[in-house]
């Protein structure tokens, strides 16, 4: 297209113009520019350290990438770090989005190599225990012989902050069974641009020697008080005691509640869905969509809306054989998401799938070291993909592959050469989620305009 | 002087201008900072929310005085405007359009962004804003200072500071 431009001679040369813009439109610039960048600015001058030091600039950047987001769906990356005792692997969301958190902390390697940015300890192994956004929990167990004492960090791994929890109260001597641990981070407001955070750290046990109790035990700290207190919280089922296949399945946040499998301790069967409300401190019970007799279940959160995911225990020989009935539960994979999720029972069918179609798909990635009965077992869920809701990422020997439930395409995410005991989603916000040093006194942040 | 609106409308479906003619949009005089008089369609000025507020309030009826904005640079701003009166115009000839416009030199983007500013036209803030910081994007602290003139006014002890407290994002 032609256009009819009128010359232009710039008569002024004078460069250095920039800082003659008014405020407003030096916002304008950096709002536009990644994170990282928009830091580096600050070391330009006196002028530009004031602009991004001012405390309406984190909130006015965040609320800028919202409202683009609103015109121009962009997806946020995410990774997720999958860990195993003192390894981790990295399995990020796309190659390119998440380049920076490769090149930062490489694709696999040690936990406390990932971590080393944290105060130096006695610590015999750091472990992460939970992930909220782009904020992870992590457990420094000081001594083997009384697991469950230790100290706990919450850190952002890209801007290396972090802050350590007041030590919890000893536990009773006697209590060496696996606890769940819930995490969860929430700004103050119901408010996008607000840059304060409160966190809640949950530590949950099971009080049974024996096979189910309805009691609970919870050690909770909150941010606000700065202080854990204990709990007892009763629930409207008996509850199994924690076994390594409920740590594995782990505790999930979503809309302020924390969430864990219940899982029968005799065979790992996953028998419902236990809820927690950590203000309310209330115990709410979710059954599954179809009764889990053929079927093993695993759990997520999609965009805010938790989500199951089913496999057959076995794949039915039938369909080895060529043949496969579809029409049987015990023959498909099917995701399934709650709808309303205060009354909590409804569940919809996302997608069901033919173990067979999805098997032989994926198999086109293994080379043949992957053994026949490595195959024959139940299908390892490791996450769903947090953007695209069709797909989800399954584990089949050191093979991490996504699959799309409805396009039946699949992909090679990721190798991994360990077991994968624990899951956490890291996103990458706009801006990362900065930690501010825990108050003793706590002392409500003043509202930002938003 | 008077200097008529020589814009070409190329790219410009005759429809426009045929609509134009028929709601017979009021031609406003827009004056620069230099005295120059430009006359233009007030669908065409009332892209400026700055223009839009004072033809609402009735203060359009004479010249309208912009002591900010020199010709050179109104001159360019009205040519945006009018390829900017119809959105629905085909979206990637627009997106041409906007790349070719902005592909300027320093002193006359930093002109547009005042204007953009002053006259409250946000979609061509907002290009103009993006281009600046696509030339920020991905460079050195020492390189963005060359390239915008900036004046280092920190003693190393500072910068120092500054470096160290956000160490993740200085880091290679």
């Amino acid at each position: 297209m032609a256009v009819d431009f009128v010359p232009r001679v710039s008569l002024s040369t004078c460069a250095s113009r920039i800082e003659e813009l008014p405020d407003d439109v030096l916002f304008e610039i950096i709002y536009r520019l990644p994170c990282r960048s928009a830091i580096l600015c600050m070391s330009l001058s006196r002028h530009w350290f004031s602009l991004i030091s001012n405390p309406y600039f984190i909130p006015g950047f965040i609320n800028h990438r919202y409202q683009i987001g609103k015109h121009y769906y962009t997806p946020e990356p995410f990774t997720f770090l999958l860990q195993h005792y003192d390894k981790f692997t990295v399995l990020p969301s796309d190659n390119s989005s998440s380049e920076s958190f490769i090149k930062d902390f490489g694709h696999s390697g040690s936990v406390v190599d990932f971590l080393k940015f944290l105060p130096p300890g006695r610590y015999n192994k750091l472990c992460i225990e939970g992930s909220f956004n782009d904020l992870l929990l992590v457990c420094n167990e000081v001594l083997q012989c009384c697991k469950s004492d230790g100290d706990y960090y919450i850190c952002n791994p890209l801007t290396k902050q972090w802050l350590t929890l007041p030590r919890s109260p000893p536990m009773m001597s006697s209590f060496n069974r696996p606890m769940l641990v819930g995490f969860i981070c929430e700004p103050y407001k119901e408010c996008i641009t607000n840059v304060n955070y409160r966190y809640k750290v949950v530590r949950i046990h099971s009080l049974t020697e024996s096979d189910k109790t309805t009691q609970l035990w919870m050690e909770i700290f909150s941010s606000e008080t700065n202080e854990w207190c204990n709990s007892f919280v009763e629930s409207p089922r008996e509850l199994y005691r924690f076994s390594f296949k409920s740590k594995r399945l782990g505790v999930v946040a979503c809309n302020g509640m924390l969430h864990w499998a219940d899982v029968d301790s005799e065979n790992g069967m996953t028998k419902g869905f236990v809820v927690f409300d950590p203000q309310q401190c209330h115990l709410r019970y979710i059954d599954p969509p179809i009764l889990p007799i053929e079927c093993f279940i695993s759990f997520g959160v999609f965009q805010g809306r938790l989500r199951l995911f089913y496999s057959p225990i076995y794949r039915s020989p039938d369909c080895r054989l060529g043949y496969c009935d579809c029409e049987n539960n015990a023959s498909n994979i099917s995701v399934w998401e709650l709808v309303d999720y205060d009354n909590a029972g409804t569940w919809s069918l996302k997608h069901k799938v033919c173990y067979k179609g999805i098997i032989s798909e994926c198999s086109t990635f293994f080379d043949k070291k992957v053994e026949e009965e490595e195959l024959q077992g139940p299908v390892k869920f490791i996450a769903f993909h947090q953007n695209d809701g069709d797909i989800v990422f399954l584990q089949f020997s050191n093979y991490i592959v996504s699959c799309n439930m409805r396009t039946k395409v699949c992909g090679l995410a990721a190798i991994v050469s360990m077991l994968v005991s624990s899951i956490f989603l890291l996103g990458q916000p706009s801006w990362p989620t900065p930690i501010h040093p825990l108050q003793s006194k706590f002392e409500c942040p003043s509202p930002l305009d938003c | 002087a008077i200097q008529s609106s020589r814009f070409s409308c190329v790219g410009f479906p005759l429809a426009y201008i045929f609509l134009a003619c028929k709601k017979k949009s009021m031609a406003l005089k827009l004056k620069s900072s230099d005295n120059k008089i430009f006359e233009v369609e007030e669908l065409v000025a009332v892209q400026s929310e700055t223009i839009k507020s004072l033809v609402e309030d009735g203060c359009a009826n004479n010249v309208i005085p912009l002591p900010n904005v020199d010709s050179k640079t109104l001159e360019l701003v009205l040519d945006w405007c009018k390829n900017h009166v119809d959105v629905k115009l085909d979206e990637e000839k627009l997106k041409e359009y906007e790349d070719k416009f902005i592909e300027v030199d320093l002193a006359v983007l930093y002109d547009l962004l005042m204007a953009a500013n002053y006259l409250n036209i946000k979609d061509l803030l907002n290009r103009a804003s993006q281009k600046v910081a696509d030339m920020l994007k991905g460079k050195k602290p020492e390189q963005i200072r060359e390239t915008f003139n900036i004046v280092n006014d920190f003693s190393p002890e500072e910068e120092e500071e500054i470096r160290k407290e956000n160490l993740w994002a200085f880091e290679e």
